[in-house]
């Protein structure tokens, strides 16, 4: 009905990305930025105005950035009682095997950064295989790439 | 520091062999990575340094066996992984009823030597109740062990634990390992009294 606010999140490749405000505030950090700036702001300056709602991610590229949206998107009703929890796990076990291994470390660096605690949950877990040995030193490399 | 740790010394062995085996192989698959990730990490440049404790909240959900190869990886790695917190969560994570408050557990345990201690002595060789593993326990510590008493510990557990290898541990097994580990505490003590002609 009422057509939601939209926040603009700009990365550090200065790429912009226009999320729904609730989606966006799935991220403490991004919230506490959104509501210090409506603090800002003059009575004056009407709704309308852009400029006001850009956030911007100094350390997010886009690409990871578009991945934590795509992950926010899917969990921004996990607060309502009407979640799945199956298909939840099954969209969010989906979703590690889809990124690469490369993306999930900056995933994991940009969950921290965001302070989105259920990703930086999710992806925690999934750093580590339990499936053999050989699997555990790979998804060691994973996080030691991400030292290097 | 000599040995009751003779269990963790063949885990470590264990683990420094991976250790050797990763780093050769590292070596052609960190350069690959590096230029493939080249893009990435150009991209990111507040990202060289993965910070302590996003470490922490990683190993948080790793097993046991994990987290002791993870300490072998690196200093700060090796820093993070030592937190008794880590392993206080290792042990605790199967103990169904543990008979006291957590705190107080914490604090007996600590002062005996650590949950790492406990576990690396008491818990990690009785949840890999492969027959090898069980013998080299009782004979490694009939040998580190002054006093016969750990190993006559150490044999009657065989039978029970080679029947259900990851139950969930119930008052019993608790307080049976936290005995042990007081066991060995009050050896160590009594050995250093016994120096100077008691």
């Amino acid at each position: 009905m009422s057509s939601k606010k939209m926040i603009t999140l700009k990365s550090l490749d200065g790429r912009t990305l226009e999320v729904e405000e609730a989606v966006a505030k799935k991220s403490p950090m991004i919230k506490k930025m959104i509501e210090d700036e409506d603090v800002m702001e003059d009575e004056v300056d009407d709704e309308d105005n852009d400029n006001d709602n850009v956030v911007h991610l100094r350390k997010v590229t886009y690409k990871v950035l578009d991945k934590v949206m795509e992950y926010c998107k899917r969990h921004v009703n996990d607060d309502e009682k009407v979640v799945n929890e199956d298909e939840l796990k099954a969209w969010d076990q989906d979703f590690i095997v889809k990124t690469d291994k490369s993306t999930l470390c900056n995933l994991l660096l940009a969950a921290y950064y965001l302070n989105i605690q259920s990703l930086l949950l999710l992806l925690s877990k999934n750093a580590f295989h339990k499936t053999g040995e050989d699997k555990t030193m790979e998804d060691m490399r994973i996080l030691l790439a991400c030292q290097q | 520091m000599k040995r009751g740790f003779s269990m963790a010394e063949e885990g470590d062995n264990k683990m420094k062999k991976l250790k050797v085996e990763e780093e050769e192989e590292g070596e052609d698959k960190i350069e690959q990575q590096q230029q493939e990730e080249e893009v990435v990490i150009v991209q990111g440049p507040g990202f060289t340094n993965l910070d302590d404790n996003l470490i922490f909240e990683v190993f948080k959900h790793v097993d046991a066996r994990t987290l002791g190869m993870a300490s072998c990886v690196s200093k700060q790695w090796h820093k993070t992984a030592q937190d008794e917190r880590l392993w206080e969560l290792i042990c605790t994570r199967h103990w169904a009823n543990i008979g006291c408050g957590n705190q107080q557990l914490r604090s007996v345990v600590l002062a005996l030597g650590g949950f790492r201690r406990l576990h690396s002595l008491y818990i990690w060789p009785l949840t890999r109740p492969s027959p090898s593993s069980l013998s080299s326990l009782s004979s490694s510590s009939s040998s580190s062990a002054p006093s016969s008493s750990s190993s006559s510990w150490a044999a009657p557990l065989k039978p029970v634990v080679a029947a259900k290898p990851h139950a969930r541990w119930g008052k019993d097994e608790v307080n049976l390992s936290l005995s042990l580990l007081s066991i060995r505490f009050y050896e160590k003590m009594n050995y250093s009294n016994r120096g100077p002609g008691r």
